[in-house]
Parts: structure tokens; sequence; C-alpha cells
């Protein structure tokens, strides 16, 4: 499987998502200082204040983190499998001598793998300033920055990136229907606003985590149907 | 063994939106011989193809490689089969070393190596300009080293000459020689063009609106001075029925 990975990491371009996802690891880290800023002014609206907590400004950087990277993950699942399967690229895809059961899960577990690490490495990164900067020159005054907010954002973070691989597969079973990749960018943005923010926003650990464990065998069911779709597929 | 046959196909047929494009079709190609495939643009020759790589499922009729049934043991078969149906397809930012070691990492060999087979095909100063920057006869050249590179037992070549000029013709047909001689492979080509066929094939099969008409062997029909190459095919390609 490894192999497989390795071989999908060769054909197709990769270092574009990388800068994507180092350019949304930037405006993540303005959205957080413009979230805690903003909840700052003298002027701001009483929603606006709801972020004068760091508990609130982690958990709206980390929504708007999951839908960012669910629509990455939609696109690069689009890439790597409508396109590739709905376009010429079958036709040489299906004359290796390799399961395409296989394939399919490489590329699967590949986009999966590089989506949560991106996602991952690209939200602590802007979280983990944040929480430095805020314990020397803190702009948020009505809070205290402690270890256990660190942690709890920690922890909302892992269930975003489970809750990032249901809706990345889902969106992309939707977009396959379709043969569309719009349709898959859609997908994904509307399932991380609903679902993602229901297992972020869950209260208590065990909410989140059924809401996500559900996602998990959703996203299972719809795996084994597009591997069996895959199998009986002809290129006409 | 030569002459035994290593494809199979009896009775073969496949339908499209309640359409038989290939109807009752049976096909023998002996071991270590080129067998052309003849028939007008729509036949069904890639069609035939694509069921012999596994692109396509039967309607009905079984299909044979290598003694294994093409539906049930695709990747065995697959790993003796090299093919290059319609035009060839490339991972484009790659360059052609870059598309024939990628294309012998899923084959699980090192095959001809890919120096040796940019080489046999006339690619050798190519460099690592990347494969969107080919030209046409380039990159038909390429689907041809990518079609040979792992040494597979058969090779089939859907119209193999698209877009080479006259000098490349004349190398990929002696490519296809020394392919057979030196490396007992089996080459199944199509082509519309009758002169191509002429000069490649040892046995020609004929296909008529999907159903193969007749197989028979060219030096056989070159041995009645009486018949001329040219009126047998257009006999049976037109629906006359001609024996040899």
């Amino acid at each position: 499987m490894l192999k497989l990975m390795k071989l999908e990491l060769k054909r197709n371009n990769m270092r574009v998502y990388v800068v994507a996802s180092a350019v949304c690891c930037i405006l993540l880290l303005g959205l957080i200082y413009l979230i805690a800023s903003a909840a700052q002014l003298e002027d701001s609206t009483a929603s606006q204040k709801e972020f004068r907590n760091y508990v609130n400004i982690f958990r709206l950087t980390g929504i708007v983190s999951l839908s960012i990277f669910s629509a990455m993950s939609a696109i690069i699942y689009s890439r790597l499998i409508i396109s590739e399967y709905m376009g010429k690229r079958a036709a040489l895809l299906f004359s290796y001598p390799v399961s395409r059961s296989k394939i399919l899960l490489a590329k699967l577990l590949l986009v999966f793998i590089f989506s949560s690490v991106s996602m991952l490495i690209c939200t602590s990164i802007p979280y983990i300033i944040f929480c430095i900067t805020e314990s020397i020159s803190p702009i948020v005054i009505q809070d205290v920055m402690t270890m256990e907010l660190m942690i709890d954002a920690l922890r909302t973070l892992s269930i975003a990136v489970l809750a990032l691989g249901g809706i990345g597969v889902v969106s992309l079973r939707l977009g396959y229907i379709q043969k569309s990749i719009p349709t898959a960018l859609i997908s994904a943005i509307l399932l991380s606003a609903v679902y993602g923010n229901a297992a972020i926003s869950a209260n208590g650990t065990w909410l989140s985590l059924l809401i996500s464990g559900a996602g998990l065998i959703i996203t299972v069911i719809v795996m084994a149907e597009l591997t069996n779709k895959v199998n009986k597929m002809e290129v006409e | 063994m030569k002459n035994e046959p290593i494809v199979v196909i009896k009775n073969l047929g496949k339908m499209f939106d309640n359409t038989f494009v290939v109807k009752d079709s049976n096909m023998t190609v002996p071991k270590g011989c080129v067998y052309g495939f003849l028939g007008a643009n729509g036949a069904g020759k890639t069609t035939i193809f694509k069921m012999l790589t596994g692109l396509l499922s039967p309607t009905s009729g079984t299909v044979e490689v290598m003694g294994l049934d093409v539906t049930k043991d695709r990747e065995k078969v697959l790993r003796g089969i090299g093919s290059l149906i319609e035009a060839p397809v490339f991972y484009e930012h790659l360059s052609a070393a870059g598309n024939l070691e990628l294309h012998l990492d899923y084959m699980g060999t090192k095959g001809f190596g890919v120096e040796t087979a940019l080489d046999m095909v006339g690619l050798n100063e190519i460099g690592p300009k990347p494969v969107s920057k080919f030209s046409l006869g380039m990159r038909q050249r390429l689907g041809i080293a990518r079609a040979f590179i792992h040494k597979p037992q058969i090779l089939i070549l859907d119209e193999p000459i698209n877009g080479l000029d006259p000098m490349g013709i004349r190398d990929m047909r002696n490519l296809f020689l020394a392919l057979i001689q030196k490396h007992g492979m089996t080459i199944l080509l199509s082509s519309h063009i009758l002169s191509e066929i002429e000069h490649t094939a040892d046995i020609v099969g004929v296909i008529v609106n999907g159903t193969v008409m007749q197989e028979v062997s060219l030096s056989k029909i070159k041995e009645k001075a009486d018949i001329r190459l040219e009126d047998y095919f257009f006999n049976i390609m037109s629906g006359g029925n001609v024996s040899c």
C-alpha cells in the first residue's frame, strides 16, 4: 500500500497543495488575531464580544480551518479520483496489473493523510503563535491563557481532523455521481458548515466523538460502495 | 511453443445502449506472429482490444489470453500484456523517462530498462523535457515504448502508426519484427490502412460491422497470383466472402 501511495505522489503534482496549505496557515494566523482584536474594540457588537474568551476564538478558528481544509481535500480527491476515473487516464490506470480496489484505497489514504496532516500543522502553528504572544502580551484581557485551554483547543482540532476525513470522502462520492468537481467542492463546504460545526461545537468530548463516529461509519460505507463501483467500471 | 494459440476469442459480443457493437466474433492468434486486425472505422477493432485488456467486459462469449480468462484473471493477464489503445495518455508533467519508470514500478519489473526502451523507439536524446511538450509522433513512439518496456508476451497496438512520419513507420515495423524474433512476443495490431497490415502482418483478421468475418494467412493470399490483395480485402469488407 505504501508503494502505491508513493506512486500516486509521483503521478500527481502535490506541490501546489503544499503551497495552498501554507497560504491557508497564514490566513488562519491573520484570522485568529483579527477575531481577538475585533472583539476588543470599544464599539464591538454583542456577538463580537462573545470572542473575548479563548474558547470561542479557538472554536471559530477551528470551524473556519475545517471549512478551508474540507474544500481543499474535496479538490484533491476530485483531481485524484473523479478526474482520473472519469477521464482518459482510467484506461492507463486499469492497464496496470494491480487490484483496482488497492489503487483506490491508496488514493483515499493519501488524500486523507495529506489533508489531515496539512490541517493539523497549518492550524496548530497559528494556535501556538497566538498562545505564545498571548502569554507575553495579551490582546484578550478578559481571559487567561491556561494549559487546559490549549489542551481543549487541540482536542477540538483532533475531532475536526476526524470530521475532515468523512467530509472529504462523502463530498467526493457526491461529486462522483455528477462527475463534477464543483459539486464535490460545494458539498464539502456545506458538509463542513453543518456536520463539522456540529462535531466541533458539541458540548462534551463524548458527544463530539459520537458525531464523529457516526461520520466514520458513513465514510466506510461510502468507501465500500465507491470501491465496488470502480471494480465494475468499464472504459468505453 | 510457436503456433500454439495465445489469444482465443469465442462467440464474443459486446452491447452498448441495447446495440451489439461486437457480435458472434471468433478469433485465434497463434503465438509469435503479427496478427493484423483490419476493419473500417467503427467496425469494432478497439472494442475487441478493450475486451482483451479487461477495460470492457464481454456481454457474451469468452476471451482467453495466455490460457487465462480475462474477466476472472485480469491481473495475471495484464502482467503479460502491453497495450497502446487509442491516443496514448501520459502524466504530462513527467518526462518520457519519468513516465516509463512509473510504468515499470506499477508492472513490478525492470523489463528492458528505461534507456534501452527509449533508444529502441528513437527517443534516446529526448532529455528531461515534460511530455506535455511532445509532438504527436513523439507521443506515439513513447506510447509504443511503454507498451513493450516491461517485456510482455503480447503486444496489443491499436492504430500504432497514427501520427508517425514515413521514417517513423519504417522504424516501428523493424522494431515489431525485432520484438518478435529476439524477444518472442506476439503482436496484435489494428489498422484501417491495408498497406500497413500488408507490410507487417502474418495473419489478417477482417472485422466487418462488429463481426470477425475471416482470418487468413497473408502468405497464402500472396501465393495465389490471381488474387490482388486489395480486391480480396475490399470484397470481404464490403460483405462478400472469399475463401483462400
